[in-house]
C-alpha cells in the first residue's frame, strides 16, 4: 500500500435547524443512510433588539451533529437544502467539519455502505484529486463566555459582519473552579456560542469579538475558531 | 410573518380550539344550550387563545429565566442556612399570593381564613425546603414521596371524610399556572449545578413536593379544629338577553382577574428585584425581556381567568347537569372522558412543564407524546369521577390504590419519569380544571342528586392522581426501549475500539477491522 491509497473518510456534518423541524432532519439523515446522529439544545440569536425585547426575536434551534461519509456529502447537502431552503435567511445553517480520525467501530457501521459508493468515490478521485485538500474558505468560530453575555456577544459580532450565531448552554468544568457545595461540585454556567463565517471577514468577527467579551471583561470569553469544509446556509455571503 | 409569533399563536389555537369544538357539537345535539350562553363561551375562548399564547410567551422570557437564575444563584450562597431560609420565605410569598387559595379558604368556614392560608403557605414553604434540600444532598424522591403520602393517607383516617376532599384540592391549588412555571424553573437551576448522573433527573419533583406539603398541613389542620361542614359556593349561570350584556359580563371581571393576577405575582418581582440587586445576574437586555414578560404573563393571564370564568363555568355546569338529568345518564362518562381528554390542553402550565420536559430531556421526551399521556390520564379520571357521581363509589376506592400503583412504579422506571410524573400531577390541576370540569362535576352531581361536596370535588384529586400513573407507565415503555436500543447499539459495534487515524494511511491498513477494504479498494486504485 502507498501513500496515495485513497481514503473513505468520514466527515463531521453539523446542521442547526428550528427546533420543531429537528424531526424532519433527523429522517432525512436516516433516509440517506447516516449513523450516529446526537441534538444538542441551541437557541438562535435575535434578529433585532425590539423583536427580542418583545420576546419574538429568536427561536429555539436545534443543533444536529452526524458522521458522514465524504462520498454521501453532496447527496445529503443536496436533501438537507431541499427540505430546508437554507439560502433563506433564518432558516438554519448546515457546514461540514473535518474529522482526522474516529474509533473503529463507528467506522464499521459505514463500512458496507462505502463498500456500496465505491465506484462513485473512485470516479471522483479521478476527477478531482483536489478534494483531498479542498480549499477552505470558511470558518466555525467558538467563542464561549460567562452566562448572559451571548447577546453582548452577538451584537458585536453582527457589527463585525457575523450575519447569526447560535447558543448552547454549557458549563465550565475543572477543578480549581469546580467549588464544592456540600459534596456537590458545582458547574459555572457559560453560553457557548456558534458562529459560521466567510473567512475574509473571521478576523474582524474574532477581534470585536474579543474586544467587547474577551477573557479581560466581565464576560471572561474564550475564542477559538475551526476550519470549515463546506457551508450551506450562508448564501448571503457570496 | 415572524416565525416565533406563528408557533405561539398555532399553539394557542390547537390548545383551545379542540375543547371548543366537543362543547359546540355537544350544544347542537346532545345539550340544547341557549344562544346567550354560546356566545358568552365562544368569547371566553378567543379570551383563552389570545390569554394562552401571552401567557406561555410570557412564561418563557420571565418566569423561567427568573426561576432558573435564582435557582441557580442560591446555590451559590453556600451557607445551608441561608438557602434553607430563602428557600422557606420564597414558598410562603408565592403561595400566600396565590388567588385560588382564598377561594379555597372561603370552602372551609370552620376553619378561619387566615389560618388556613397560613397553614397552607407554611406547607409549600416547608416542603420548597425539602424539595432544595433534596437536590443537593440527592435524596431519591420516590423514598421521600413513599414517606409524604403514608403519612397523608395515615392522617386522613382522622379527618372527617367530607374534609379529606378539600385538603387534596389544597395541593392542587397552591400550584397555579403562576407559581408552576417559577417553582419548576428554580429545580431545574439548582439541579443544573450539579454534575452528577442523576441532576438532570433531579430537576423536577420540586412542584411534586410542593403540592404536598399544603395537603398535609390541611389535613393537620382538619385534625387541629374537627370541623364537621365544608362548603361550597354554588355555580350560578348570568342571565344575559343581549350582546351588551355578553360584554358588560366580560367587561365587569377582568378588572377583578387583573387584581388577582397581580397579587400573585407582585410578591415574584419583589422577590426579583431584591434578587437580582444583590446578584446582578441579568444584563440590560435581559432585563427588558424580562419585564415585557412579566407584563405578558400579567395580561395573558388576566385574559385566560376572565375567559374561562365567566365563559367556561355555566357551560361546564349546563353539560353536567343537563347529561345527568336526561335519560342517558351513562352518556356522562365518554362525554366527560372526551373533555378530559382536550380540556388539559388548554391548561396553561401543562405547556410549561411539557416544554421543560422536552429541552431537559434533550429531545428525548417530546412534547407531543407528553400531551397523548396527560391526555389520556385526565381522560381515565374524568371517566371515573362520572362513574363515582352516577353511583356515588367512596374516593378512597379510586384514590388509595391509585397512590399505590403510583408509588410502586416509582421503584421501576427512570427516575426523570418519577418526577415529572409526580410534577405533572399538581401541572394539570389549573385554572381549566376549576373552572370547567369541577363545574361540570358539581353540575352532574346537583342534577343526579349526589353530595356535591363528596362526589364532586373528589375530581380535581383524580384528574391530580391519574397522570402520575400513566406518565410512570409511559417512563417504563421508554425505560425498556432504551435498553432494547442499546443492546441493538452493543450488537452493531462488536469490534475492538481503536482510532483509525485518517492522516495516518500506513497505520490505518493495520487496524483490526478495516484491514480487508483498504487492501481490497486501495489496490485497485493504484
Amino acid at each position: 500500500m502507498d501513500k496515495t491509497s485513497p481514503k473513505y473518510v468520514l466527515k463531521m456534518l453539523v446542521a442547526i435547524v428550528d427546533r420543531a423541524k429537528a424531526k424532519r432532519l433527523s429522517e432525512i439523515f436516516q433516509k440517506e443512510g447516516t449513523h450516529f446522529q446526537f441534538m444538542i439544545n441551541g437557541m438562535g440569536t435575535a434578529s433585532s433588539e425590539i423583536l427580542d425585547v418583545f420576546g419574538i426575536g429568536r427561536l429555539e434551534k436545534a443543533v444536529v451533529i452526524c458522521l458522514v461519509p465524504d462520498v454521501r456529502l453532496p447527496d445529503i447537502i443536496k436533501a438537507i437544502d431541499e427540505e430546508f431552503r437554507l439560502d433563506k435567511r433564518g432558516s438554519g445553517i448546515a457546514f461540514v467539519l473535518p474529522l482526522t480520525g474516529v474509533s473503529s467501530p463507528t467506522y464499521q457501521a459505514y463500512e458496507k455502505e462505502l463498500r456500496h459508493y465505491k465506484e462513485r468515490w473512485d470516479q471522483l478521485m479521478e476527477k478531482e484529486t483536489e478534494r483531498i485538500q479542498p480549499e477552505l474558505k470558511h470558518d466555525l468560530i467558538i467563542a464561549i463566555v460567562n452566562q448572559g453575555c451571548s447577546d453582548e456577544l452577538m451584537d458585536a459580532a453582527k457589527q463585525a459582519g457575523a450575519r447569526g450565531g447560535t447558543v448552547v448552554q454549557a458549563h465550565k468544568i475543572g477543578m480549581e473552579e469546580a467549588k464544592k457545595l456540600f459534596g456537590i461540585s458545582v458547574h459555572l454556567e457559560r453560553e457557548l456560542v456558534l458562529i459560521v463565517t466567510h473567512r475574509k471577514e473571521k478576523k474582524a468577527i474574532v477581534d470585536a469579538i474579543v474586544s467587547s467579551c474577551g477573557f479581560k471583561t466581565e464576560a471572561r470569553g474564550i475564542v477559538f475558531t475551526l476550519p470549515v469544509e463546506d457551508v450551506i446556509g450562508l448564501a448571503s455571503v457570496e | 410573518m415572524n416565525k416565533k409569533l406563528k408557533e405561539k399563536i398555532m399553539e394557542a389555537f390547537s390548545s383551545v380550539l379542540p375543547i371548543t369544538l366537543i362543547v359546540l357539537v355537544l350544544s347542537i345535539t346532545i345539550v340544547p344550550m341557549e344562544i346567550s350562553t354560546i356566545v358568552m363561551f365562544l368569547v371566553g375562548a378567543v379570551l383563552l387563545i389570545v390569554g394562552m399564547g401571552l401567557f406561555t410567551l410570557g412564561a418563557d422570557m420571565a418566569m423561567m429565566p427568573m426561576g432558573e437564575g435564582i435557582g441557580v444563584q442560591m446555590t451559590k450562597f453556600k451557607k445551608l442556612g441561608l438557602i434553607v431560609l430563602i428557600s422557606f420565605i420564597m414558598g410562603f410569598v408565592i403561595t400566600i399570593a396565590e388567588p385560588d387559595l382564598t377561594v379555597l379558604a372561603n370552602q372551609v368556614p370552620s376553619i378561619p381564613d387566615r389560618a388556613l392560608i397560613l397553614t397552607v403557605a407554611v406547607g409549600v414553604g416547608v416542603f420548597l425546603v425539602f424539595a432544595v434540600i433534596r437536590v443537593l444532598f440527592r435524596v431519591s424522591l420516590s423514598r421521600m414521596l413513599i414517606v409524604f403520602y403514608g403519612l397523608i393517607f395515615l392522617v386522613s383516617a382522622f379527618v372527617p371524610n367530607a374534609f379529606v376532599g378539600v385538603s387534596f384540592d389544597s395541593g392542587g391549588v397552591t400550584t397555579g399556572p403562576i407559581t408552576v412555571p417559577f417553582i419548576m424553573a428554580m429545580g431545574l437551576g439548582i439541579a443544573s449545578v450539579r454534575s452528577d448522573k442523576d441532576a438532570q433527573s433531579d430537576s423536577f419533583g420540586f412542584v411534586a413536593l410542593c403540592s404536598v406539603g399544603p395537603i398535609l398541613a390541611v389535613l393537620i389542620l382538619g385534625i387541629c379544629y374537627n370541623p364537621t361542614d365544608a362548603s361550597y359556593t354554588p355555580v350560578t349561570v348570568p342571565e344575559v338577553g343581549m350582546m351588551r350584556d355578553v360584554v358588560g359580563q366580560f367587561a365587569i371581571q377582568l378588572p377583578h382577574y387583573l387584581k388577582e393576577v397581580l397579587i400573585a405575582i407582585v410578591p415574584i418581582v419583589v422577590v426579583f428585584i431584591i434578587f437580582q440587586l444583590f446578584s446582578r445576574r441579568f444584563k440590560k437586555r435581559q432585563l427588558a425581556r424580562i419585564s415585557v414578560g412579566f407584563i405578558y404573563t400579567l395580561v395573558g393571564l388576566m385574559l385566560f381567568l376572565t375567559g374561562v370564568n365567566v365563559g367556561f363555568i355555566p357551560v361546564g355546569h349546563i353539560i353536567g347537569s343537563q347529561l345527568a338529568a336526561s335519560t342517558y345518564k351513562w352518556l356522562l362518562i365518554p362525554v366527560g372522558m372526551l373533555i378530559g381528554y382536550y380540556v388539559v390542553k388548554a391548561e396553561p402550565a401543562v405547556h410549561v412543564l411539557n416544554k421543560q420536559v422536552e429541552e431537559v430531556s434533550g429531545g428525548a421526551i417530546p412534547q407531543s407524546t407528553m400531551r397523548i399521556c396527560l391526555s389520556i390520564g385526565v381522560a381515565a379520571s374524568l371517566g371515573m369521577s362520572m362513574l363515582r357521581v352516577l353511583t356515588g363509589i367512596s374516593i378512597y376506592w379510586f384514590l388509595i390504590p391509585g397512590y399505590a400503583i403510583a408509588l410502586i412504579l416509582t421503584f421501576f422506571v427512570p427516575k426523570i419519569f418519577t418526577g415529572i410524573a409526580f410534577d405533572s400531577g399538581g401541572v394539570v390541576t389549573g385554572p381549566m380544571t376549576s373552572t370547567f370540569i369541577l363545574p361540570l362535576a358539581m353540575g352532574a352531581c346537583e342534577a343526579a342528586g349526589g353530595n356535591v361536596l363528596t362526589d364532586a370535588f373528589g375530581a380535581v384529586a383524580m384528574v391530580a392522581m391519574t397522570p402520575l400513573i400513566v406518565i410512570q407507565i409511559l417512563g417504563l415503555v421508554y425505560g425498556r426501549r432504551i435498553k432494547a436500543a442499546e443492546a441493538a447499539d452493543n450488537i452493531a459495534m462488536d469490534s475492538e475500539d481503536d482510532i483509525i487515524d485518517f492522516d495516518d494511511v500506513e497505520g490505518s491498513g493495520e487496524l483490526q477491522g478495516v484491514q480487508d477494504w483498504e487492501d481490497d479498494y486501495g489496490q485497485n486504485k493504484s
